[in-house]
């Protein structure tokens, strides 16, 4: 980097800085409410019959399909989905059609990318649980949900747990097509100042390296997350 | 209330898609070749003894799969010309499609380079040593026994990376090309009715992808030697 380099970069530091804590916040919000309903759909999926198909139709659906394909599917049918739910505020202004904030759009499809990926991850975990531990539960007399949640779950957890952190440093990568939506993430900001300076290669060269920089700290954080060591005998 | 599916608005968007087809199947195809070429390029440096050679291939891989292929796609596509002219005028780099082939190319790259390492590791020392003994040159050794035995590890683990590719290459309607993705966009925004114009465009991505997987499984088959399986 040059001082002309500098010079021009500062000012939109700040900027920058935000749109990088919006793609965190994001990727972060999307995994943690991925967790639940990956377990779900792993749950699900473990069940059997019409409820097990389901949920493996969704998980291949899902996994198959472009991520940009899911957000656009996703911002153009939710206002049709909010003027169903709410139907007062859709006779208010028929002309209008209802749009979803982008912010909640990128986050619904972000938490359903990750959700499918996560459940994969969660059902291996859950069918590597030996079936001896599930039987001595049934027979001290737990229910199937008490032998799920707490039996099977968590000591399944510290064999999803390294995939399930890698996916948040995924998700932080995958976030940069919601900016597509008009999110004003890492990118957006990072395409915006490219365009008002004469620096493209610049910054989209210093929001990668920011990505870059926030998927290793993200990768970090959950690394050191629920490591809890020897709490679960096998 | 909820609308249900529109079956007119579904027949209306199948060969307005379907026009587009090929322009995805050519950006995958297309970026398939560089990254085949380049990763394997790649992950051969990438598994040199050398460490002068290697740092540097692993260094690269790290940091094209660790950002995100959106960022590297405008960084093509709009920053290349910037800081080198001759771009602009170039026919390939001053094209959309081509800066999304080179981008998804290069990103595949990366990925590619992984397996290739991964499957060239999978290569007993053994079988190399004994080669060494019987006198083979080393030019012989990675064509005859090492290139044919790491394809066939490598190849079921290729198949996720051409369909990973496949999405990817939705990617390209943000500049400019009009893929499946574009054109359901625009068709999406143009119709009123975006829930049919995606369907459409999902199912025809699903096709796409099982088509591409069926073609790899298909060539894991007939180079499988019989009586002889991996894992």
């Amino acid at each position: 980097m040059t001082v002309a380099d500098l010079t021009v970069t500062l000012p939109w530091l700040p900027s920058l800085l935000v749109g990088a804590s919006t793609t965190f916040l994001l990727a972060v919000l999307a995994w943690i409410a991925a967790l639940p309903l990956g377990l779900i759909i792993a749950a699900a999926r473990l069940s059997g019959g019409v409820i097990a198909l389901a949920a493996r139709s969704f998980v291949v659906i899902v996994r198959a399909l472009p991520e940009l394909l899911l957000l656009f599917l996703v911002a153009d049918t939710s206002g049709t989905l909010l003027a169903a739910v709410t139907p007062t505020a859709g006779t208010a202004s028929p002309s209008l059609p209802l749009a979803a904030p982008p912010f909640a759009v990128a986050l619904v499809t972000l938490t359903l990318i990750v959700a499918a990926q996560a459940a994969e991850t969660i059902r291996g975990a859950l069918l590597s649980v030996s079936t001896d531990i599930l039987d001595g539960a049934r027979a001290l007399g737990s229910t199937e949900t008490q032998t799920l949640l707490r039996v099977r779950v968590p000591a399944a957890w510290p064999i999803a747990r390294p995939s399930l952190a890698a996916l948040a440093q995924s998700s932080i990568k995958a976030s940069g097509y919601v900016s597509a939506i008009g999110v004003v993430d890492l990118l957006r900001v990072a395409a915006t100042a490219a365009g008002s300076t004469s620096s493209p290669f610049l910054f989209y060269g210093l929001a990668a390296a920011l990505y870059l920089a926030l998927g290793l700290i993200v990768a970090a954080l959950f690394a050191a997350l629920g490591r809890r060591p020897h709490r679960v005998a096998h | 209330m909820l609308s249900t599916v529109d079956f007119t608005a579904l027949i209306v968007a199948i060969p307005v898609l379907l026009s587009a087809l090929p322009v995805t199947l050519g950006l995958a195809v297309g970026a398939a070749i560089l990254g085949i070429l380049a990763g394997i390029a790649l992950g051969l440096l990438a598994a040199s003894p050398h460490h002068f050679l290697a740092a540097p291939a692993r260094v690269v891989g790290v940091i094209i799969r660790g950002t995100p292929l959106l960022v590297q796609i405008y960084l093509i596509y709009y920053g290349l010309p910037s800081i080198w002219p001759a771009a602009a005028t170039s026919s390939l780099l001053a094209s959309p499609t081509g800066c999304a082939i080179l981008a998804l190319g290069i990103n595949s790259a990366a990925y590619t380079a992984d397996i290739v390492r991964g499957s060239l590791r999978s290569v007993p020392p053994s079988l190399i040593d004994a080669a060494r003994a019987l006198g083979l040159s080393s030019p012989t050794i990675h064509v005859h026994i090492i290139a044919p035995l790491a394809l066939r590890v490598a190849l079921p683990t290729y198949g996720n990376e051409i369909v990973a590719l496949l999405k990817a290459t939705a990617l390209a309607s943000l500049i400019g090309v009009v893929d499946i993705a574009g054109a359901a966009r625009r068709a999406a925004t143009e119709s009123f009715t975006p829930l049919e114009v995606y369907v459409v465009a999902a199912a025809l991505y699903l096709l796409a992808a099982a088509l591409l997987d069926a073609a790899v499984a298909h060539l894991t088959r007939r180079l499988s030697c019989p009586g002889h399986t991996h894992h």
